[in-house]
């Protein structure tokens, strides 16, 4: 397999810059995803790498070899287009065959047909051979577009939001198979989506992209826990953005409570700081133990039950005024095994270690 | 209730029904049994073989296939560089540039021969000597369709394929060639089977630039039916040529089926930015510009040209009836116009009807979507002959009406051709909406479906009428006396008497015709942004 080094790539579209400087490595047999909202660049990006898009500066490195004048054809690459671009005047098998023409010249025309065969059967479309690709499902379609991809063993392959048009329950089957396929092969890959479910489901190490710029890359658990900006945390998913203060003891305070001090491991500035914090780092605390921690109180405010789970958000409750339904409160955003109705009332304690600083707003 | 509710519907349904199948199948259908028995019926398979097998036949036979063959081939391979530079850029002005090429199409025949005959008159050559003539006109008015239907096509195509094929290894004219020209291939054959089948029933155009030697089997239906009064002749004619339109229709469509892809519209266009875009595309209009402005100057040149020198003359003689004519040329314009408001007229109301009946589907509506096409297969010339030989008996042929009515049976075909598209495209529901929010259906369908048929209606009905102001093929049988004179008729018969004074009259009738027409297309055109539905 094959790796990929992207350095300094500009591209221009007028007076925009689609992508921005940008550099990226691929390792070989990693599978990469670069997720960001639409109209980040990351499409333009995949097409940068598979020479359909000049670049205005910078260069990209395939395999080690600057491929600055090597056309789209001798690149040696795999694109999965987002609505898959079969080809629509062919019939499924010949779409898969149709890449080997090229990539292995020495094959006949009963081995491309085995060979597209075979990948047929590995994405589960072994008797689809035949059919016209007018008439196959959205889910089939992409089944085709991977098999096609991936007959003539390219060196990359690259996914351009290939399951952005398919509903959620096949979304979730196709992932499982294509992480299944792409570990098979030992397949380098780059993965674009919008969707960050389909990058914590299948990738190695997560890029996340904003108007042609890398603002984050690392591996799924870590990007979580530690997300390096607000951008980046939102875009994640994470809900519990605050701004606290944190003194030069390690007190941390929020909205007029103090939630505790932070361990003496943790290095933490000091000042007004703007902190991510995990819904796993909320937890609901007895009413008993109320005088034994510092806990928040709260009343809730909408109840989402998903998947077993009571997915709460609780508006923070001024300091003695339990009762009063307190105007612009702060939220927070927790999960509760035990049932939960909206007007409860919960106190919420905050496991301070797994704080994650985005900003220091200002210094005391 | 309830019973009482589907019957009231299923009543109305028939009504509505009913006109249009009765005018299709007094005006349509029986012409053609008219003729299918007066070929069929009356002569034995013996004299039908006879009939085919003299060798003055065979020759014309021929040669009208391969006249029309070598006309779809040359407007193909003119249409395509201007199908491609419509299809593939974006440029500002494109939807005139566009539209300037429809003109041609809805030019009544008559007038574009006048102006390629003007043409080889101003370069010294007789037209009738050489089949060059023929070709150039059908070249003129045909080019439309590749442009149009090959053009629009190609601006659909999806680039991503191509891409793909590239990623894929595909060196980008190995990419071109099994992509794009692949997909491209059976709509190119699709819209040359299409010229071929106009080239094959063309009839005003051979009428006036064709020579002895340049007889189509649509000539010779008039020759033998009008001139020789061998209607049994003319019948097997006929019958040779609704044979042969049939078989085209029919390997037309499954052809069609077997090979079309239908594309998702995402084609992305070439904006013109590129120096080498804007010598391309630039040229090609030009020369396009040229050589399809060329025709249409001269024309315009020569219908000013007086015997002293430069002048109005030729246009204010048109108000001085002339001994060929039974009419001024002015009286014969008033004629076309008034046939032509019965036609439009005629076409929109029986094309409602029938649009309605269509969209809403069943045995009917799916019957009457095949049988109100069947104008635009049928020739004119064999329409006219079939009502030659089907009202004879009646002695309605002598009727002043039957002329608007064979234009309004030609002009449904467009009608519908706007109409049930957008009916179709109102969403059924929103129609439940009106419903629910409580407008009975009659006022729910004014509200929601007849502000969209409205503009479909209109637009079919200008086209109705500027087809009308054109016809000359069904006209020419139908004709009779000073009333029903048109303006066509009076431009051939003009055009036909050598010397310079009524030659000149009829290049000035055909410029005073031709900007009609084309200004009605024109105003069609742009207040309709998608253009012809038909092409």
């Amino acid at each position: 397999m094959t790796d990929v080094l992207v350095e300094e790539a500009t591209v221009r579209f007028g007076v925009q810059l689609a992508v921005d400087e940008l550099s990226l490595a691929v390792g070989s047999g990693e599978i990469v995803a670069v997720v960001g909202p639409s109209g980040s660049g990351k499409s333009t990006l995949l097409r940068v790498i598979a020479g359909l898009q000049p670049l205005h500066d910078g260069r990209v490195l395939i395999g080690g070899e600057d491929v600055s004048g090597v056309p789209t054809h001798r690149r040696d690459l795999g694109l999965m287009f987002q609505d898959h671009a079969l080809f629509a005047h062919l019939s499924v098998v010949a779409n898969v065959e149709y890449g080997l023409k090229f990539s292995s010249r020495s094959m006949s025309r009963s081995q491309r047909n085995r060979r597209a065969v075979e990948l047929l059967d590995m994405v589960g479309l072994g008797a689809y051979q035949d059919r016209r690709v007018g008439s196959l499902s959205g889910g089939e379609a992409q089944r085709v577009a991977l098999a096609r991809a991936l007959a003539p063993k390219p060196g990359l392959l690259m996914l351009d939001e290939p399951l952005g048009s398919l509903d959620r329950p096949l979304r979730v089957q196709l992932i499982d198979d294509l992480a299944r396929v792409l570990r098979d092969v030992g397949q380098t890959a780059l993965y674009v989506t919008h969707d960050q479910t389909e990058a914590f489901g299948l990738a190695d190490r997560i890029a996340v992209m904003d108007h042609g710029q890398l603002l984050a890359v690392d591996r799924p658990a870590e990007l979580w826990a530690r997300p390096n900006s607000e951008f980046v945390a939102t875009f994640l998913g994470h809900r519990n953005i605050w701004t606290v203060d944190i003194s030069s003891t390690g007190e941390v305070r929020w909205n007029g409570y103090a939630l505790g001090s932070i361990p003496d491991s943790m290095e933490m500035p000091v000042g007004s700081v703007r902190v991510v914090t995990p819904v796993p780092a909320l937890s609901i605390v007895p009413e008993a133990d109320r005088s034994a921690s510092a806990a928040l109180v709260t009343i809730v405010d909408r109840v989402e039950f998903d998947q077993g789970v009571y997915r709460v958000r609780a508006g923070v409750v001024a300091r003695g005024d339990d009762t009063a339904a307190a105007q612009n409160r702060a939220w927070v955003y927790l999960d509760s095994r035990q049932p939960v109705v909206a007007g409860d009332r919960l106190l919420v304690a905050v496991d301070l270690a797994q704080l994650c600083v985005l900003e220091l707003i200002h210094e005391p | 209730m309830l019973k009482k509710t589907i019957l009231v519907r299923s009543l109305g349904r028939s009504l509505l029904a009913a006109p249009p199948l009765i005018f299709l199948g007094l005006l349509v259908l029986w012409p053609l049994i008219a003729v299918l028995r007066r070929s069929l019926g009356e002569s034995s398979a013996a004299q039908i073989v006879d009939i085919l097998n003299r060798p003055a036949l065979i020759r014309v036979g021929w040669f009208t296939l391969w006249q029309a063959l070598v006309s779809a081939a040359l407007t193909t391979i003119i249409g395509l560089p201007i199908a491609h530079v419509l299809g593939r850029y974006q440029f500002r002005g494109k939807a005139v540039v566009r539209s300037a090429f429809v003109v041609p199409f809805v030019l009544p025949t008559v007038v574009v021969a006048a102006a390629i005959r003007s043409s080889f008159d101003r370069i010294g050559v007789d037209p009738s000597h050489t089949l060059v003539a023929v070709l150039a006109a059908h070249v003129f008015f045909n080019v439309a369709v590749i442009v149009r239907i090959v053009g629009g096509f190609w601006a659909t195509l999806d680039n991503r394929q191509v891409e793909a094929a590239q990623v894929l290894g595909a060196k980008p004219f190995e990419a071109w060639r099994t992509i794009t020209f692949r997909q491209l291939m059976p709509v190119i054959v699709g819209a040359m089977l299409l010229v071929f089948l106009f080239s094959f029933t063309s009839f005003g155009v051979i009428r006036v630039l064709g020579g002895l030697r340049t007889a189509t089997i649509e000539t010779e239906i008039f020759r033998y039916a009008i001139s020789r009064q061998e209607f049994d002749v003319a019948a097997v004619l006929s019958l040779v040529q609704i044979a042969a339109v049939s078989i085209m229709a029919l390997a037309s469509s499954v052809f069609q089926r077997r090979h079309s892809v239908v594309s998702k519209g995402t084609g992305a266009l070439t904006s013109v930015s590129a120096w080498r875009h804007k010598i391309h595309l630039g040229s090609v209009i030009a020369i396009a510009a040229v050589v399809f402005g060329t025709p249409v100057g001269i024309l315009v040149e020569q219908s000013l040209r007086g015997a002293n020198g430069y002048g109005l003359a030729n246009y204010r003689a048109l108000f001085t009836r002339v001994d060929l004519l039974p009419v001024s040329a002015i009286g014969a314009l008033t004629n076309s116009f008034f046939f032509a408001a019965i036609a439009a007229g005629l076409a929109i109301v029986v094309g409602l009807a029938a649009s309605i009946t269509v969209v809403r589907g069943g045995r009917v509506g799916r019957a009457l979507e095949a049988f109100t096409l069947l104008p635009l297969g049928i020739s004119a010339v064999t329409l006219g002959f079939g009502y030659l030989l089907g009202f004879a008996i009646f002695d309605l042929r002598r009727s002043l009406w039957l002329v608007p009515i064979s234009h309004a049976v030609i002009g449904l075909p467009f009608v519908m051709a706007s109409t049930v598209p957008a009916l179709r495209s109102t969403d059924a529901r929103v129609r439940q909406a009106a419903a629910t929010l409580g407008a009975s259906p009659i006022r729910a369908w004014f509200t929601v479906d007849w502000p969209r048929a409205r503009g479909g209606l209109a637009a079919g009905g200008g086209l109705a009428a500027a087809v009308s102001i054109g016809e000359f093929g069904a006209t020419s049988f139908l004709a009779r006396g000073a009333d029903s004179f048109t303006a066509p008729l009076a431009i051939f018969r003009l055009l036909g008497v050598p010397g310079p004074q009524l030659r000149g009259q009829a290049l000035a009738l055909s410029v005073v015709v031709g900007l009609l027409v084309a200004t009605l297309a024109a105003i069609i055109e742009w207040r309709r942004a998608d253009g012809l539905s038909l092409l």
